[in-house]
């Protein structure tokens, strides 16, 4: 459902479940453990509830409307064995008034052990003919019964009436008759209702209790990541591209809620279900339960197989579409060279060959369900013909109760859903460790800029800062800055010129401690800024980047970043002294304006001059302008030269520039070439040693 | 009022009608063993029905048993096959139709112009040809199953409940208008719930992209709590929705067994007593339960019916809205018939605006390069040079008469012809997931290998190519190796430049090239073509100041031309330029 951002992980799909991972996992979820605990009893009740469905059936079926007695004659009993039998059966039968004969019922009569029925049928001792047990109130007054047969008294003063006498007198007497059975199914059809009014509001709660610890966890895991994430140091992020960040803290997360949803719900619901009835049957008929368990292991064999070649079938058609994704993607952004070198026709060639393998392949897919869904249904209707079969057999030997075979013949059929689900969730719960892994990967990821464990505790900063014998490398082996040493005292503007890739920017990167150096020490105040703490550095500094980053929101939102601390004066202010006022009200909503995604509606110029605003609006002691290069129209060029000049008085500045006529005002200049410094001093001093800096002057003419 | 809407909606899928009229015996067959499917399936609790009428009469032996178990597996099987047919002949036209509309969506993509692809965006064109040719595949496929389904077994399944005992049917039916009508309801507020969940997931993927792309300036303004509560703040509101979506979801399956439940509950009341009373059978009984369960499906099928169409008529609105763009840059009605042109460029009174936009791109362009100039074009960013450069192939559409090649007026050729005599390096070089000689020869036939060498020998890219380990065989992009911006440029130049085009275009194509390379491929590469035509935009004086002719551009017009020399005395934005350069490129020559 949700697209990758910009990052498809393929191939990487793991065990399905590894403890280490779910161990780790739980710790998220121990602060959730009475919710949890809360979801499982109602996942069991209405487990049971599920259960109880097919059992309602039974009930109804066995215990009125199909409910007869069976009459024992014990008159000619001589035998002893028979007479101990009879007598272990004892608490099963029930006497007659007059004490000659005993009567059992269709559910008791499965109690007896089949080989015990089988000897008192055979001899005739267990009459085949049922009878109906009805009070006595309404069999005497109302019923007029066939005069021949009289009825048989127990000794509770309860009538048997034999099945022949039903057959033939009016509807009417009939329901009279068996007023009872009709008020039991009427009571069973009730409590079942009752049930399932009880099982919708359970199932409502577990559902939404179970989301909703799931949505918690993820967010508190989503949280930790995030926050961890983000106190990496710079270095880390320039190492992962956004994009794989990003799927971190949103699709693999997303992941794990859903293997958090079906884990709980295929280990808990399904197995109690599947283990529930199994029990059933076995209590029902144990035998009749054993010959249908002889289908399982074929169920099983069956399921293990397909969902192995399903996944396959899953995985390759996956394959396919994002292989139609990265083509699409591909032509749609480079269309233009297609149509300039016309190669309209070998294109449309290869889309349809991707486009016809993503078609073989959902082919292979609706091969493998269309074999394999038919087949699980044909094993259900297989285990159902074994039922009407065997079972009928065994309740023509009354060894089994009709309703029990309708019962057996429901839990059947609901035997294959939880079978056909734990299948399915193998996918989820192995993509889900997949993610798992990777989440922790980076939760275990230690890349920060340590804070100082013994932080100085100077107070107000003043603004001196000072290099001595700095060297730096981004990667081993490619120093960007050799040995760098300079000065620049408070209230100071120094420039740095050079070339893309003399290491201007590195030097930014260093003050702010995006990284820290390999040897040597930047000095802030005289003390080393690795001693400083972050938060206190950072926010001596304002710091303009070469292409400035525009957060969604409104332009206040821009110029504040949020700090409550500030007010709309002081964003005012800022704005002022940044020559950004004036574009700032030309706009429909003043400062109010939102600037959408990466700030499209302003230009770049307009949005230097925020980016002064944003850095004025703390009022640093320390200034680093690292001049955008893209050429702006004259206007805003003018008021940018404009704000350069007032804001970067009275405090310690560093521009990075490229024109020299920026410079040319700054007490000092550092020329730099290949991470060193050639030449430094102010704009007089530089020319009269008649280096690079005076070339530059030279052929750059003298204009301005 | 309800059936209109639904038409409407239906009206949206008739652009599908022929590749139904195309498969229709596929799917003509597939309805009709969709059909013996569900009339098998009803016959199945007769044959228990019947079972279970021999038991309570006592009738019943074990021979008659064993004959109605295999009666029962004997249907199933025919089922089997039965499904197995539809299942591969319905699903498989859905995947035949998803597969068709694919190809006729990028068939038509494929002739849009630039300005198409300016003003709509990719990842919404890939949801198109990807989300909706998919949900347009389930509407065709399970949606006309789930249709078909609801109709015939669900009337078939009533009516032999009818047969078994009309009143127990009415009453144990109570629940289904309620059935369907809640599931509609339900699955449109789920799907609107879905929705809005993938919208706010959409919007939280934003907020944590912003975050980790701003993480430097978070950084140096220690703003990282302000980004850590705009997320969390994003994931509430996530969390929100989804509780919000789960509240449907966790009506939705339980209220599906409630009303089936319910059904159930009336036929054991009301049916029990019935069976007593010796109105059914036993085995009506059990049968009767039996089809309330077949029916479950029906009912949810019609309500989910439903909004797969919906769905899929949405889906089918945004692909109409693909297929019916046309482009405004066609083939002329009569093309001239040209042959052996030549590589002069005539650019008379050119005046061009991107449509919604109210300021000119070009202004009163006029110039003229005969066959075999080198033309160099310069100006800052926006000034219009590239809008010129795709003029000339047609990328943008231009107004007759202005744009003259080999003395034709290019509206009036082929497009075909005009772009084969061109060749255009454009400012990002696009290489695409290939291998290195696919994307140089990019299709084209009768390019000898000896060619192909000498043209990215001269491009200054053979020898890299030369080093990778599968050498001009190596896969390039996602799947292959990821080349240098200087690398690709120089790739696209050897694209560019292998066929040999009349008018040769370089914008600003060797940018990421250092400046001593740069100087040195031109040399090459204009050594090749002494005698073609040269078109090139660049920012290095080197490379400017070879071109014959010089045209410098501002706000879309052409304020200076002429050569090196003469705009370097005339003192205008051409020497501005040039002295802006400098500081890095006496830097590079002051240091060494």
């Amino acid at each position: 459902m949700y697209g990758d951002y910009g990052y498809m992980e393929e191939g990487k799909l793991g065990k399905p479940y590894d403890f280490r991972l779910l161990k780790r996992l739980s710790c998220y979820a121990l602060p959730y453990k009475k919710t949890f605990a809360t979801a499982l009893l109602l996942t069991i009740l209405i487990t049971l509830f599920d259960l109880a469905v097919p059992y309602v059936t039974k009930i109804a079926i066995d215990r009125y409307i199909l409910a007869s007695w069976y009459r024992i004659r014990t008159e000619n009993l001589t035998d002893s064995k028979v007479k101990d039998t009879l007598n272990r059966y004892n608490h099963l039968l029930k006497k007659t008034r007059e004490g000659d004969s005993y009567f059992i019922s269709n559910l008791n009569m499965k109690k007896l052990d089949p080989a015990d029925l089988h000897i008192l049928k055979s001899r005739r001792i267990v009459s085949t003919d049922r009878f109906y047990r009805t009070d006595a109130v309404h069999y005497k007054s109302e019923i007029p019964l066939k005069k021949e047969i009289s009825p048989y008294v127990l000794a509770d003063g309860s009538l048997l009436v034999p099945h022949s006498q039903m057959t033939g007198i009016s509807k009417s007497d009939l329901l009279k008759l068996r007023a009872g059975d009709i008020r039991g199914v009427t009571l069973v059809a009730v409590i079942f209702f009752v049930l399932i009014l009880l099982s919708f509001a359970l199932s409502y709660f577990e559902f939404y209790l179970l989301e909703f610890t799931g949505q918690h966890i993820m967010q508190d895991i989503r949280m930790t990541l995030f926050q961890k994430m983000q106190s990496h140091a710079v270095r880390f992020f320039n190492h992962n591209p956004v994009g794989r960040l990003v799927t971190r803290i949103t699709n693999d997360i997303e992941n794990l809620n859903e293997m958090f949803k079906s884990v709980f719900v295929t280990v808990f619901k399904d197995i109690f279900i599947l283990t529930g009835i199994l029990i059933i049957l076995l209590v029902m008929n144990w035998r009749l339960a054993l010959v249908c368990f002889t289908l399982i292991p074929v169920i099983f064999g069956l399921t293990f197989l397909f969902s192995t070649i399903a996944r396959e079938a899953f995985r390759q058609l996956r394959a396919t579409v994002s292989k139609i994704n990265s083509f699409l993607q591909e032509r749609i952004s480079g269309m233009r060279i297609i149509q300039l070198f016309v190669r309209e026709a070998c294109q449309m060639e290869m889309f349809t060959e991707i486009n016809h393998e993503n078609f073989l392949a959902g082919m292979k897919q609706i091969r493998v369900f269309a074999i394999f869904m038919p087949l699980m249904e044909l094993m259900s209707s297989l285990g159902i013909g074994l039922v009407i079969w065997y079972g009928g057999g065994k309740v023509i030997q009354n060894q089994l109760t009709l309703g029990a075979l309708v019962a057996f013949i429901g839990y059947i059929q609901m035997f294959f859903k939880p079978i056909r689900d734990i299948s399915e969730k193998y996918n989820i719960m192995q993509s889900a460790m997949a993610s798992t892994e990777r989440i922790f990967e980076f939760m275990d990821l230690k890349d920060e800029i340590p804070e100082p464990e013994i932080p100085s505790i100077a107070g107000e900063v003043k603004g001196h800062l000072e290099f001595r014998n700095v060297s730096f490398s981004y990667e081993e082996n490619n120093p960007v800055l050799h040995d760098i040493s300079f000065e620049v005292k408070p209230g100071e503007t120094i420039a740095i010129v050079g070339s893309t890739g003399s290491g201007k920017t590195t030097l930014v990167n260093l003050i702010e401690r995006f990284y820290d150096p390999d040897s040597g020490s930047v000095y802030l105040d005289g003390i080393d800024i690795r001693r400083w703490p972050k938060k206190k550095l950072r926010n001596s500094i304002g710091l303009c980047m070469q292409d400035v980053f525009i957060y969604a929101g409104s332009i206040t939102d821009n110029i504040s970043l949020g700090m409550e601390v500030i007010d709309e004066k002081q964003v005012e202010k800022a704005a002022y002294q940044a020559n950004a006022l004036q574009f700032i009200q030309r706009l429909p909503d003043g400062f109010r304006h939102e600037i959408g995604e990466g700030g499209s509606t302003i230009s770049a110029g307009e949005r230097q001059l925020l980016s002064f605003a944003r850095a004025l609006v703390k009022n640093p002691r320390i200034l680093i302008l690292d001049e955008a290069t893209s050429s702006i129209d004259p206007e805003t060029e003018r008021l940018i030269r404009e704000a350069v000049i007032r804001i970067t008085a009275k405090r310690t500045t560093i521009i990075i520039a490229h024109r020299l006529s920026t410079i040319r005002h700054a007490d000092r200049i550092l020329v730099m070439h290949h991470g060193r410094i050639i030449e430094q001093g102010n704009h007089k001093q530089l020319m009269n040693i008649r280096g690079v800096y005076y070339k530059l002057n030279k052929t750059g003419t003298g204009k301005d | 009022m309800e059936l209109k809407s639904y038409l409407k909606n239906l009206a949206h899928f008739i652009p599908l009608k022929k590749y139904f009229i195309r498969n229709r015996w596929a799917i003509l067959a597939g309805l009709l063993s969709l059909l013996i499917v569900d009339f098998l399936q009803l016959i199945i609790p007769l044959v228990i029905k019947k079972a279970i009428d021999l038991l309570t009469t006592q009738i019943a032996t074990s021979l008659i048993l064993l004959k109605y178990g295999l009666i029962i597996l004997s249907i199933a099987s025919v089922i089997g096959l039965f499904r197995f047919i539809w299942r591969y002949l319905i699903l498989g036209n859905a995947r035949r139709i998803e597969q068709s509309l694919r190809n006729e969506m990028y068939a038509n993509l494929q002739t849009l112009p630039l300005s198409f692809y300016q003003k709509t965006n990719i990842g919404d064109l890939m949801a198109r040809a990807i989300n909706d040719v998919m949900a347009i595949r389930i509407s065709c496929g399970m949606g006309l199953v789930a249709l078909i389904d609801g109709i015939v077994l669900g009337i078939a399944a009533v009516g032999f409940m009818v047969s078994i005992n009309w009143k127990l049917t009415l009453i144990s039916l109570i629940p289904a208008p309620i059935i369907i009508t809640v599931t509609r309801i339900l699955t449109k507020r789920m799907s609107s719930g879905f929705e809005s969940v993938q919208k706010t997931f959409a919007d939280l993927t934003e907020r944590v992209r912003e975050a980790f792309a701003g993480i430097r300036v978070t950084k140096a303004y220690n703003r990282e709590q302000w980004e850590y509560q705009k997320i969390k703040q994003e994931g509430n509101r996530y969390i929100s929705v989804n509780l919000k979506l789960s509240k449907s979801l966790a009506l939705f399956f339980p209220l599906m067994a409630i009303l089936t439940n319910i059904s159930l509950v009336v036929v054991i009341g009301l049916g029990g007593r019935y069976t007593i009373s010796g109105n059914i059978t036993t085995g009506d009984f059990v049968a009767f339960i039996t089809y309330l369960n077949l029916l479950t499906w029906p009912m949810m099928a019609m309500g989910w019916v439903s909004n797969l169409v919906q769905r899929g008529s949405a889906s089918m609105r945004r692909i109409n809205r693909i297929l019916e763009e046309v482009s405004e840059i066609r083939d002329p009605a009569q093309s001239l018939e040209v042959s052996g042109i030549r590589g002069n460029i005539l650019i008379k009174g050119l005046w061009l605006r991107y449509s919604e936009q109210k300021e000119w791109a070009l202004r009163d362009i006029n110039m003229e390069l005969k066959a075999g100039d080198t033309a160099a074009i310069v100006g800052r960013v926006g000034s219009g040079k590239t809008t010129l450069l795709q003029a000339l192939p047609r990328l943008l559409n231009i107004p007759a008469g202005t744009v003259f090649v080999g003395g034709n007026d290019i509206y009036q050729m082929p497009l075909k012809i005009l772009r084969q005599n061109i060749g255009f390096a454009t400012q990002e070089a696009f290489i695409f997931s290939d291998t290195v000689r696919n994307n140089v020869i990019f299709g084209r036939e009768g390019i000898s290998e000896k060619h192909l060498e000498m043209v990215l020998h001269a491009a200054g890219i053979l020898e890299d190519i030369q080093g990778f380990e599968n050498g001009l065989d190596t896969m390039l992009g996602e799947r292959g190796i990821t080349l240098s911006g200087g690398q690709r440029q120089r790739l696209t130049i050897a694209r560019a430049v292998l066929a040999d085009p009349l008018i040769l275009i370089l914008d600003d194509a060797l940018s990421m090239v250092d400046t001593d390379t740069e100087e040195h491929i031109l040399n090459q590469i204009l050594e090749l073509r002494h005698d073609r035509t040269n078109l090139i935009v660049s920012h290095r004086v080197s490379t400017i100041s070879r071109a014959s002719r010089i045209f410098v551009f501002e706000m879309g017009q052409v304020i200076e031309q002429g050569t090196h020399e003469e705009l370097l005395k005339l003192g205008g934005i051409y020497s501005e330029l040039y002295e802006e350069q400098l500081l890095d490129r006496e830097l590079e020559i002051g240091v060494s």
